[in-house]
């Protein structure tokens, strides 16, 4: 943790990765999970953890087997240059893709809840201004604002959770045990989702002080698995399996039903809302920085600085693509399908292959790889 | 050069106006709402569905004045506080609403009622912490009752049902729960509020059924299905007659145990609720020793008699007459044992009013009063 070098500690590697994690999925998550069954969500939660867990770890082996080298000459190094530069650009896209979806639903969630009468343009450019400014600088700066906002955002928002326990029935998450492996398999890609922005880890390995620690990242998971198994089981209780079905946003409506004598605000509502706006800024900012960081390396380009300031554009035009909420969704479950498995599960897994083929092809040439 | 002009584009920014931008007193923040049927004259265009929408709203600027109370025809909850804006001086703002009263005629249509519902369910501004009440006639006319102890008729009965887990014969009124409940099984029990003079009384419940009216359950018979239910901490105001006194005993029962009981031929369920209880007062001059372990007994005996008959007589009620679930023997078979309720689930609504439900009841009286 030298000053103004660009390297983070472990910590504040699992601090980014914790809060890139936390976004507009939690807002979400219950209704999908009660769409595809009606028990035994903490199931599916569970097994979901442990996939992303398994592929995060796919990620540290690839840092850890070529420490301080940037992704993108890993990817230069394992499919061939051309090859490299494609995959560079469609992890651009999916960058500038996944945070125009996250800023959109951003954009809604607020205008409906805070802002009703503001433009969601309005709202919308100035949370990316805002990252502008983070991305101008290094990974560092990051890793010491994770380091600051995690422990606010993660003991307000539990605080708040447990708060929502007090008028409550567990008896709601009953029965348990009843699911079948088919139905924990349909659960997983919905929750996915949420577990996104997990792939940074690839983008920032390269700054990491300690390299070998990099598999140390999975505490980062855990810990989020762990927190949205709170908020499943506070919003399961409250809302019970049926009703969940029909909220939008279930996470934040939990909140409405917090009624405590005596507590000095009426609305826990809007404290939940400022956690939540810090907990998705720190999500966009690092998919925002990875951007920038894989733009520079492609372009060869050596002040990071002004390239921050034209991914806006295209970012906020990407948030501008679906037609309204229920298109944002449907758009979202494609792009998390389809596009985010392949850069976050497959690639990786291509590239780690690779590296292990070529480290016991060359083993006498470079040694222990 | 740089400089300046970063000045000024933070200026712009950071300057400028709000949208949003509403004065506290320029807002009128409704208290209570009552939602009436409307029945179109003679003369009036032809409208169906239509609605009469009575609003109270404190006047911020006078200190202890009595509510502002305006109503309006309309379709709906939103349309209808947007159009106010154009009779009256202030923003209308629901943010602090905490009563919604809703005249039994709405609930008697099912189409009409859910239109309603799903206007406060869907209102971001509308908590789920709102009181949603039932009344038998106009609830326009319940929110303009000014209340004696209270000028703000939408906190005064939002206060009592607040305390309503100690107070029986109160239905928990919150919206929230009563959507759950009407999501669930489109049944479910809402607390019935009738005017006074200078007050108004929340007690007893009407009872919905799929969504619509089914029939008002009354005082006596909601306090026990709260015990059933195990939504109450008191059974007060229960007496039993002891040789020609009437011995009133306040009982705090415990949550019930239901079972579901192995048989063949019928669902059979058995709740069982154990309370305990005080004996608050004899009669001058006592032939009884208080102070004798049978007395107690007796009184023990007869008490389990008399509550456990108002009881079976509450559960006959809904099963026979109402024929609607609104005991939660539903969620106890989804939550208990989901196999059997798969099986059920389809036609629970014919099934429900012939299963067979026992009731035991167990009473422990601690405490005999001062007086031996």
């Amino acid at each position: 943790m030298k000053d103004n070098s660009d390297i983070i500690s472990t910590n504040q590697m699992i601090f980014i990765l914790a809060l890139a994690m936390i976004s507009t999925g939690i807002l979400r998550l219950p209704r999908s999970l009660a769409d595809v069954v009606p028990y035994d969500h903490w199931i599916i939660l569970l097994v979901t953890g442990l996939v992303i867990t398994a592929v995060i770890a796919i990620h540290a082996w690839i840092v850890k087997l070529r420490p301080g080298v940037e992704y993108f000459e890993i990817l230069g190094e394992s499919l061939s240059r051309p090859i490299a530069y494609i995959v560079a650009l469609a992890y651009i896209v999916y960058f500038i893709g996944l945070n125009g979806l996250i800023v959109r639903i951003f954009g809604e969630t607020i205008k409906v809840y805070l802002l009703t009468k503001t433009p969601i343009e309005v709202i919308n450019v100035s949370l990316l201004i805002s990252c502008i400014y983070l991305s101008r600088k290094g990974v560092e700066v990051l890793g010491r604002l994770a380091a600051f906002l995690f422990p606010i955002v993660i003991t307000v928002s539990i605080f708040l959770f447990l708060l929502s326990f007090i008028n409550t029935n567990f008896r709601n998450l009953l029965p348990v045990f009843q699911i079948t492996p088919v139905q924990v398999l349909r659960g997983i890609p919905v929750t996915i989702l949420s577990f996104l922005g997990i792939e940074v880890l690839l983008f920032f390995g390269a700054n990491l002080e300690k390299p070998r620690e990099s598999m140390k990242s999975t505490i980062a998971v855990a810990a989020v698995a762990l927190f949205y198994l709170l908020v499943i089981v506070a919003t399961f209780a409250q809302f019970g399996p049926v009703q969940i079905k029909k909220l939008v946003w279930p996470t934040l409506d939990v909140f409405d039903t917090v009624q405590i004598p005596g507590l000095f605000i009426e609305n826990v509502q809007v404290v939940v809302m400022s956690a939540w706006v810090i907990a998705v800024f720190t999500t966009i900012a690092p998919l925002y920085l990875a951007g920038v960081i894989t733009a520079k390396s492609v372009t060869g380009f050596k002040d990071q600085a002004s390239l921050a300031p034209p991914f806006l554009p295209f970012i906020y035009f990407a948030s501008l693509i679906p037609k309204n909420l229920a298109h944002v969704y449907e758009v979202t479950d494609k792009f998390t399908f389809y596009f985010a498995s392949i850069m976050v599960g497959a690639i990786p897994l291509i590239v780690l292959i690779s590296l292990l083929i070529q480290a016991r092809s060359g083993k006498g040439a470079k040694g222990n790889a | 050069m740089h400089k300046k002009m970063i000045i000024f584009l933070s200026i712009a920014l950071l300057l400028t106006g709000c949208w949003d931008k509403v004065e506290i007193d320029e807002r009128a923040h409704i208290s209570a709402l009552g939602i009436d049927r409307y029945t179109p004259g003679p003369d009036d265009e032809e409208t169906v569905g239509r609605h009469i929408f009575t609003f109270a709203f404190p006047e911020l600027k006078k200190e202890g004045a009595k509510d502002v109370v305006i109503s309006s025809v309309g379709d709906n909850l939103y349309s209808v506080s947007r159009i106010m804006a154009s009779r009256s001086n202030k923003e209308f703002f629901l943010g602090h609403l905490r009563t919604v009263v809703v005249g039994v005629d709405i609930a008697k249509n099912p189409a009409d009622f859910r239109h309603i519902l799903d206007g406060i369910e869907n209102n971001e501004f509308l908590s789920r912490r709102v009181v949603l009440a039932l009344t038998e006639g106009s609830a326009a006319e319940i929110i303009k009752v000014v209340p004696a102890m209270e000028n703000k008729l939408g906190e005064f009965i939002a206060e009592i049902f607040r305390r309503s887990d100690r107070i029986p014969r109160i239905v928990g009124g919150s919206a929230g729960d009563i959507l759950r409940d009407l999501h669930e099984s489109g049944n479910t029990i809402i607390p019935k509020i009738v005017p006074g003079k200078a007050d108004v009384k929340v007690a007893g419940g009407g009872i919905i059924n799929n969504f619509k009216f089914k029939g008002w359950l009354g005082e006596v018979e909601t306090a026990h299905l709260l015990v059933l239910k195990g939504e109450t901490k008191c059974l007060c105001g229960m007496s039993v007659k002891h040789k020609g006194f009437d011995i009133p005993v306040a009982l705090r029962p415990k949550k019930p145990r239901i079972s579901l009981i192995e048989d063949k031929d019928n669902i059979k369920i058995l709740i069982e609720v154990e309370m305990e209880g005080d004996v608050r007062q004899t009669y001058f001059e006592t032939d009884e020793d208080t102070l004798k372990s049978s007395f107690v007994s007796e009184i023990e005996q007869e008490m389990v008699e008399a509550t456990k008959q108002r009881a079976m007589d509450t559960i006959n009620k809904i099963q026979k007459e109402f024929e609607t679930d609104v005991l939660g023997i539903n969620k106890y078979l989804r939550q208990s044992h989901y196999k059997l309720w798969k099986e059920v689930e389809r036609d629970w609504q014919d099934i429900f009013p012939n299963i067979d439900i026992d009731v035991n009841i167990d009473i422990k009286i601690r405490r005999i009063g001062l007086v031996r």
